[in-house]
Parts: C-alpha cells; sequence; structure tokens
C-alpha cells in the first residue's frame, strides 16, 4: 500500500507541541492539514507559497537554494520545508525542537515519495 | 624514616624526569648534601606509586612527559599532599614571561637548561621557608624565587599549558559567583575562550581577560577542544596581557569606588559603542562567514566577510525584500511579533534576528555544521551591546 498524506501527518500525532501541520503544493492548494477549520488553512495556503516562492527568487540572486525556513514568532515557530513539488508547513510551540527535526525529516521522506510517485505516474 | 648524624630528619626530595642524564646530575647534586636524599621517579605514574608509600618535602619534575605529565603529577600532589613543594622544570619560558610571573609572585618553573647552582638555591630557600627561616619568607618576596608552587593558580596552569604543548580544554567553575568559563589549547596555543555569568557571555580574549581576573572557583581539565578559534594571539603576549589587564581592572575598580555610581555606567557604554568588535564577536562565536547589521530597509550599518563568496550588499537587499511578506504572514497567524528568521542551505545557514526595540537586526551566515544555538547566542549577546548603542 503506498503513502499518504495521512501518513505525513500522523508523523506528527505524538508531539503535543505541535500546533498544527499544512501540506500545500505549488499552485497553492491544500494538499493536507490538520488543522480544524478549514477557512483557516485555505487562506493561509497562497501566503505560504508567495513566502517561499518570494525567498526562493531572493536567494536564488545570491545563487543559494533554500532548503528549510524557520520563522521564530513570540509564541511559536513556523517550519516551512519545500519538497519537490510540495510544501510542507509545521507550527510548533518552542519546546521539542530536537525531535521535532527528526520528525520533520521523517515526513520529507515520506513526501519525497508521494512527489516521486506522482511523478512517475503523470 | 632517613635522619641527619645529629638526628635531624633528612630533606626527602622526588626528582621526576623521564631523561635520565639530567636526573642523574640533579641527584648527584643533591646527594651530595648530609642532610638531604633524593630519588628519581622515570615518569609521572611512577613518581606517584613513590609518594604514595612515602612521605616527601619536595618534587621535582619536568613538564613533558609521556603519560602522566608535570601538571596532573602537580594536581595530584595538589590534591592528596597538599604540604609537598613541587618545582616545575620546562623550557620553552621567555625572559619576558619569566619576569612577569616572578613579579607577581606566583612561583612556578626553572627554565631548562639550568645552572644546578640556581636549583640548589631554590630549592635551600624553599626548604628555609618549610622550616620556619623568618629571613627566609622575606626572602621569598623579593628575590627571585621562580621555581617553588605555594598553591596551584589558573593562570600557572594556562601558563604550564603551554609550555608543555598541550591539546586540551581548561573547564572553569566558580559555583559561589555563579561564573563558568573555558580555556582551549592546541598544542601549546591558546585557541578559544569563553564565559557564562550571571551577566551575560563572553567569548575570545574578552573572556580569557575576564577568567583571569576571576578569584577563587575551581577548574578542571577536560581532553577534547572545540574547533571553535577566537585567539590567535601568542600565548604569552596573552598572558603579559591578562596580567596587564587585571591590574588595570583593579585600579579601576578602586577608582570608581571613590565616585558616583552613574560615572561608572557610562564607561560601560562607552566600552560597547564599537560595532567593529561587535561583529568580529560574532565572526569568532558563531564561526560565521559573515555579519551584518542591517536596517529593515535594507540599509547596511557594518558589515564583516570572510570570504568574497557573498555580496552583502547584494544579500542585505535581497533580505530586506522578504521581510513584508514574513511580517504579512506573522500578523497572520496571530503568532506575535517575528523574532528571527532561519533560512537552511545545502552548506550554510542565515539567521536573521530582529535588535529588540529598533529597526535593526543582525544577520549572521554560517557553514551548515555549525549549532544554531550557537550562533543564537553569539547574535543574543551583541544584540545587548547594540541595544545599549540606541
Amino acid at each position: 500500500m503506498g503513502t499518504n498524506f495521512s501518513d505525513v501527518i500522523s508523523e506528527f500525532n505524538e508531539l503535543d507541541s505541535i500546533e498544527g501541520v499544512l501540506v500545500i503544493d505549488t499552485d497553492g492548494l491544500v494538499m493536507a492539514s490538520s488543522f480544524e477549520t478549514q477557512g483557516y488553512t485555505e487562506s493561509a495556503a497562497p501566503m505560504y507559497l508567495k513566502l517561499i516562492s518570494d525567498i526562493h527568487t531572493n536567494m536564488q540572486t545570491l545563487q543559494e537554494t533554500t532548503n528549510q525556513v524557520c520563522l521564530v514568532l513570540n509564541e511559536k515557530l513556523v517550519l516551512i520545508q519545500p519538497v519537490f513539488d510540495l510544501i510542507l508547513i509545521v507550527y510548533s510551540k518552542k519546546n521539542n525542537l530536537d525531535i521535532l527535526q527528526k520528525k520533520i525529516k521523517s515526513a520529507v521522506l515520506l513526501l519525497q515519495q508521494i512527489s516521486k510517485h506522482e511523478i512517475i505516474n503523470s | 624514616m632517613s635522619s641527619t648524624e645529629s638526628g635531624k630528619k633528612k630533606r626527602q626530595i622526588l626528582v621526576v624526569d623521564d631523561e635520565q642524564s639530567i636526573a642523574i646530575g640533579i641527584l648527584k647534586m643533591l646527594n651530595q648534601e648530609p642532610d638531604t636524599e633524593a630519588v628519581h621517579a622515570l615518569s609521572g605514574e611512577q613518581a606517584q606509586d613513590i609518594l604514595n608509600n612515602q612521605p616527601y618535602d619536595l618534587v621535582i619534575t619536568d613538564i613533558r612527559m609521556p603519560g602522566i605529565n608535570g601538571i596532573d603529577l602537580l594536581k595530584h600532589v595538589r590534591s592528596h599532599f597538599p604540604n609537598i613543594g613541587v618545582i616545575i622544570m620546562t623550557a620553552y619560558g621567555s625572559p619576558e614571561v619569566q619576569e612577569e610571573a616572578s613579579r607577581r609572585g606566583s612561583l612556578f618553573y626553572i627554565e631548562k637548561p639550568f645552572d644546578l647552582q640556581k636549583l640548589k638555591s631554590i630549592i635551600n630557600d624553599f626548604f628555609s621557608k618549610k622550616e620556619g627561616s623568618k629571613g627566609a619568607a622575606q626572602a621569598e618576596s623579593d628575590s627571585d624565587i621562580q621555581g617553588v608552587i605555594p598553591g596551584l593558580q589558573l593562570m600557572d596552569v594556562v601558563q604550564m599549558n603551554c609550555l608543555s604543548r598541550m591539546t586540551c580544554t581548561l573547564l572553569i567553575k566558580n559555583s559561589e559567583e555563579n561564573k563558568q568559563g573555558i580555556i582551549c589549547f592546541k598544542r601549546g596555543d591558546i585557541t578559544h575562550a569563553e564565559t557564562h555569568t550571571s551577566s551575560g557571555s563572553r567569548s575570545g580574549k574578552d573572556a580569557f581577560f575576564e577568567i583571569a581576573s576571576w578569584s577563587g572557583g575551581s577548574f578542571d581539565t577536560l581532553s577534547e577542544i572545540p574547533e571553535t578559534v577566537t585567539i590567535v594571539d601568542n600565548w604569552e603576549q596573552l598572558l603579559i596581557e591578562s596580567l596587564a589587564h587585571v591590574k588595570e581592572e583593579e585600579n579601576d575598580s578602586a577608582k570608581q569606588n571613590q565616585k558616583p555610581k552613574i560615572q561608572t555606567e557610562v564607561a560601560q557604554e562607552n566600552d560597547s559603542g564599537d560595532t567593529t568588535n561587535m561583529l568580529d564577536r560574532i565572526m569568532a562565536s558563531a564561526t560565521a562567514d559573515a555579519v551584518f547589521i542591517i536596517t529593515q530597509d535594507g540599509f547596511v550599518i557594518d558589515k564583516r566577510l570572510k570570504s568574497d563568496k557573498l555580496d552583502l550588499d547584494k544579500s542585505s537587499d535581497q533580505i530586506s525584500k522578504m521581510l513584508p511578506n514574513i511580517v504579512e504572514v506573522s500578523q497572520a497567524i496571530h503568532g506575535g511579533e517575528v523574532n528571527e528568521i532561519n533560512l537552511r542551505f545545502k552548506e550554510s545557514i542565515m539567521m536573521v534576528r530582529n535588535v529588540e526595540s529598533s529597526d535593526l537586526m543582525i544577520i549572521v551566515i554560517s557553514p551548515s555544521n555549525v549549532a544554531s544555538g550557537n550562533m543564537y547566542k553569539a547574535i543574543e549577546r551583541e544584540s545587548e551591546n547594540l541595544k545599549k548603542i540606541i
């Protein structure tokens, strides 16, 4: 049985510091979300897409490719990780950070499998 | 226990040196004295065994030996037999350091090659003092005795680590005042120092000078050293500077005690009002390739660059272009103000942090193997200094 987006979201289930996980594609469509309010994720998706493409463009000028963006806010962290044509966005409180990076790595591996599969099928 | 014909206890001396020829010369000289009995240990390990089985008055040890070296032996003696005197024999010491050492009264080594009569005179002075001779006690304060270690001081150990070309880390703790610091040595060179106290953290020469000014506490030697290099100065020069620094601080503190408190605060502000030093310190602490201070409009206030692979003006411009979007995201998700942005690239990490209550940002670009915690600490430390200027 193949990997699906639910597996990616489930990767973070055991961490109580996680506030929410979002997977969007490069068209701004929400592929998966652990947020209960759908309206919120729908409005957030284009905002993140714009942010990541903006960072990508600016960093390309400096001949760098961004693998991960972490925004440290007063009350939380937002980790944004592009994976091929998908973008993983994780909202977390400021604890369990060591485990968080491991979970993100696992989720990225799953997303890579999904993305590759999509590419082969298309 | 051996005694002289007059029934007086003989002076027991242990000579520790892995070079037999030097030890034989010293033993021959010492054993010619009717009131002295000297034996030889070829290693630090052997010396510890001998000391555990028989009381000695004085240990004369080489500093560089395989296995337990002179410093380890000195620590062993200090912790187990505090009444035994120790003379360290070493090469390498420069006249400047010897002069500085004897001037401050920390009596620690005799330089190889040495005149046996000079060693003899040091030994006699030691015993005169030990046996309660008033004249000798006076002599200690104003003569050129430089071999006896009356108590192990931190700077003595620092010097001996340098002299013996050690690669190690000295961990210094002062629990009472909640201070902790490290001094790192690589093949005898002082490569890094850092301090963590209730008033903040420092690294590099500043940290070294701070540690040199501490009184009290304990220290331990660790075999590991971090890769961080924040000090490139010659160790002898550094020691002399630190002694001068301590003296200056003592004088300043004496003067400040007589002045109103507000003058102290002004002095501190002046001291921190230089972004050049701030950037240098961040470069060192975060092992950074580049550091710059910019306004949120992208105007570069100051910058430091290790290699020419980055165009700082261009970088700051690009980063400032990204900021409106980032601020928009943070407002939309109600996460509060953006404090920090980390961008991970293939070979480097870029950390962008706001300087609280200002429109300034400090940006550090370090290789990807540098812990982001180190980058964070380096920025935070200097943010405080930057806030003082603002």
